[in-house]
């Protein structure tokens, strides 16, 4: 009865397994970087940061480094088609330039692929300059909770916004693809290495189901190994 | 060294492994939640940090600020600009973390020392932040987020003794059938909102291992009989549920309860009655007194103002109150004009998703809906089964009435306290219901002593298969809330 216990209680974990978090491990979603400055995530938020034509808004502290190839922004809320716009990655011995033709849909998170960095940096600076006549407006965040470190100008004057800016390493990629790399994210900032993190991972997608299945089962044969008449629940008496 | 071997040995291995799952379970969640993310988590740290480095309590009105100077930094890494923003991510880059490293190393020597308020939970009570102030002391090399890592692991422990007074609980109840007992504390070691609680800085963890401790006297009690030790043993752990928080208030009239279904289930001597009750009273005397010396001391606030609204002095209307709880539960009568608060919260927000299913992080991590309505369902399914099991068993149940009645009334108490303050909250101006599912947290063990209750009125492999059943879905639902917070703060 036990192994029985123990194997039923494993079976119907590993349905659940292969049915709900087999696909997620195996979905696709975009691997973040790094969020130097956050994207609005309500309207009451949002504070556009608005780019005439021929002018560059800059921000700074920027985390550019070798897994930092593409940047995400959004364009909202002026004349369609936006004009064309040049951004600027650099810091200290890398520079990097891309471009977004005209044309870009309003409202919509841009991806721009971006040569990156050969060596990590936290104090970098992108730029994105508008080279149409039109002016363009940029996703931005207040100042206040949910701003960051970062400071935006546009042709130098600082503003009380940000720019909204997210770094991805891929557009989209698997979790299952990026264990190792999610694994560092976790240790960082605490006294534990990447390893450690696997291994406590490894204990709870499979320790804790195992463990959860022994502890039934031997509760069971427990129970089995007790005379009928040693139930005590049986008795009537609360007072014994 | 032999003794320690010997006691560890007589742990019981369903126990020992449901202690290892909820310390592995506890320790992920730490790990998964980034730092300062939990509800009021930057607060509580400010608190214990103060309360460490000067040894002074936090003002809830006044101060130079909120935090000290390297919490302030480490919230400045994008830590804060990211709360509740599903967008936001936590800095990771060796880069950042250098970088941190390097600027709290050139922070002044009174750095930890500022933060004296306001902070919005300088009104609690001390007890949690003395607990976590002495973690905070041991880890006297680490930085910031080295000794957040020890106050998450503290916090921890909490569910340990949340699972083995469980254990101890479901001893009580189920006398020695294993499986039910099992049951009842792998529920609590796996429910996700225990396990997020136990991974963070807030007191609420600490408050639902004291109820827990207090349930299992409170039966040894009921069981026993009443002496004026037990008496004084339960009054003590009441008085330490009102020292960690305002909620834990709520536990008095549980004590009552248990006070009083005990003498009935043994009727002593007046003389030994005057004595229980004459020890309680002095016990909880004595501990409202040193609280009150405490907050006097620390320049603290009003006596359990905050979330437990019991210093307020709004407008209070028996009518409003009743009808404010039949409409949270149940569509409105006619009669009955439209509950104050939010519309839209009601048992399914509070005891389905926030509670059962969980709502992690700061309440922007959590289930698709499906989930809450799988949930839901089965919630519903297995008070369904207890209402039958016990209707149809009652003979075998009612002689258990003591038991019933001091798990039933403790957990009705915690709920009604939670309206109660609610209700006032919201009849004062508020527009924040202040009720919330990690307030339940202290019910945990009966609800998982009542999905055990089930199991064991069951034909035996009814049992057994429900078991099975009920368990797998926790732990599918356990390791899908960390797989959401992995997504959410490291992916």
């Amino acid at each position: 009865m036990r192994k029985r216990v123990l194997a039923g209680f494993l079976a119907l974990f590993a349905l659940w397994f292969v049915a709900k978090a087999l696909p997620w491990f195996d979905q696709g979603r975009p691997a973040v970087y790094a969020t130097p400055t956050i994207q609005p995530y309500e309207p009451g938020l949002l504070v556009p940061v608005t780019i005439k034509g021929g002018q560059t808004a800059c921000t700074d502290k920027i985390p550019w480094g070798p897994d930092a190839r593409y940047v995400q922004f959004t364009l909202t809320g002026a004349k369609w088609p936006a004009s064309p716009l040049t951004l600027v990655a650099s810091g200290p011995g890398y520079r990097a330039v891309a471009r977004q033709p005209a044309g870009t849909p309003g409202d919509a998170l841009q991806t721009l692929p971006i040569t990156p960095a050969t060596k990590n940096m936290t104090n970098g600076t992108l730029c994105i300059t508008n080279d149409g006549r039109h002016q363009v407006m940029v996703y931005g965040i207040a100042q206040g909770r949910g701003s960051g470190p970062s400071t935006t100008t546009v042709d130098g004057k600082p503003l009380p916004q940000e720019l909204s800016i997210t770094l991805l390493t891929h557009r989209s990629q698997s979790i299952g693809a990026r264990l190792g790399t999610i694994a560092s994210h976790i240790a960082a900032f605490r006294p534990l290495t990447g390893w450690m993190v696997w291994i406590l991972g490894l204990l709870a997608v499979l320790g804790v189901p195992l463990a959860v299945g022994v502890a039934l089962a031997r509760a069971v044969a427990e129970d089995e190994a007790v005379a009928p008449g040693r139930d005590e629940d049986a008795q009537p008496s609360a007072r014994a | 060294m032999s003794r320690l071997r010997t006691t560890l040995r007589r742990v019981p291995a369903p126990l020992a492994l449901l202690l290892a799952v909820a310390a592995v379970l506890s320790l992920s969640w730490s790990l998964v939640t980034a730092p300062m993310q939990g509800p009021d988590e930057s607060d509580h740290i400010g608190f214990v940090e103060h309360l460490a480095e000067t040894g002074k309590i936090p003002s809830a009105a006044t101060g130079k600020g909120a935090y000290a100077i390297d919490q302030q930094l480490a919230l400045g890494t994008g830590l804060l600009s990211m709360y509740q923003n599903r967008l936001g991510r936590p800095p990771w880059t060796s880069g950042a973390e250098q970088a941190f490293r390097d600027a709290e190393d050139r922070l002044p020597a009174d750095a930890r020392e500022t933060g004296d308020g306001p902070n919005s939970v300088g009104k609690n009570p001390p007890l949690y932040y003395l607990y976590e102030a002495a973690g905070w002391k041991l880890a006297f090399g680490a930085g910031f987020f080295g000794k957040i890592f020890v106050l998450r692991a503290l916090s921890g422990l909490m569910l340990l003794v949340m699972v083995a007074f469980t254990w101890l609980i479901a001893g009580e109840v189920f006398r020695r059938r294993r499986l039910p007992q099992t049951v009842a504390t792998a529920t609590v070691a796996l429910l996700p909102m225990a396990g997020f609680m136990s991974g963070i800085v807030n007191t609420d963890i600490m408050l639902a291992a004291i109820w827990t401790a207090f349930l299992w006297l409170a039966l040894r009690t009921a069981r026993q009989g009443l002496t004026w030790q037990r008496a004084a043993g339960l009054a003590a752990v009441t008085v330490l549920s009102v020292l960690t928080h305002g909620r834990g208030l709520a536990l008095v009239p549980a004590l009552l309860i248990a006070l009083v279904v005990s003498w009935l289930a043994h009727r002593k001597s007046l003389r030994a009655t005057l004595q229980a009750a004459g020890a309680s009273g002095v016990v909880l005397v004595a501990g409202l007194g040193l609280y009150k010396v405490i907050v006097s001391a620390g320049g603290g606030g009003a006596l359990f103002g905050g979330e437990a609204n019991i210093g307020s002095r709004s407008a209070f209307s028996v009518r409003q109150l009743v009808s404010s709880i039949w409409q949270f539960y149940l569509p409105r009568l006619d009669s009955m004009v439209p509950r104050i608060g939010p519309p839209g919260f009601g048992y399914r927000q509070l005891f389905v998703q926030q509670y059962f299913g969980g709502v992690f992080s700061s309440f922007e991590v959590y289930f698709p809906y499906v989930v809450y309505d799988a949930v839901q369902v089965s919630v519903f399914v297995l008070l369904l089964a207890l209402y039958t099991i016990g209707a149809v068993r009652f003979r075998t149940v009612w002689p258990h009435w003591p038991k019933i009645a001091i798990l039933g009334g403790t957990a009705i108490s915690l709920i009604f306290f939670l309206h109660v303050a609610s209700y006032r909250a919201l009849a004062n101006g508020g527009a924040s219901p202040l009720i919330v599912g990690r307030y339940l947290l202290p019910m945990t063990a009966i609800v998982g002593v009542a999905i055990a209750a089930v199991v064991a009125g069951l034909p035996r492999r009814a049992g057994i298969v429900v078991a099975t059943v009920v368990l797998v879905g926790m732990v599918a639902l356990s390791l899908g809330a960390l797989a959401l917070n992995v997504e959410r703060f490291y992916a």
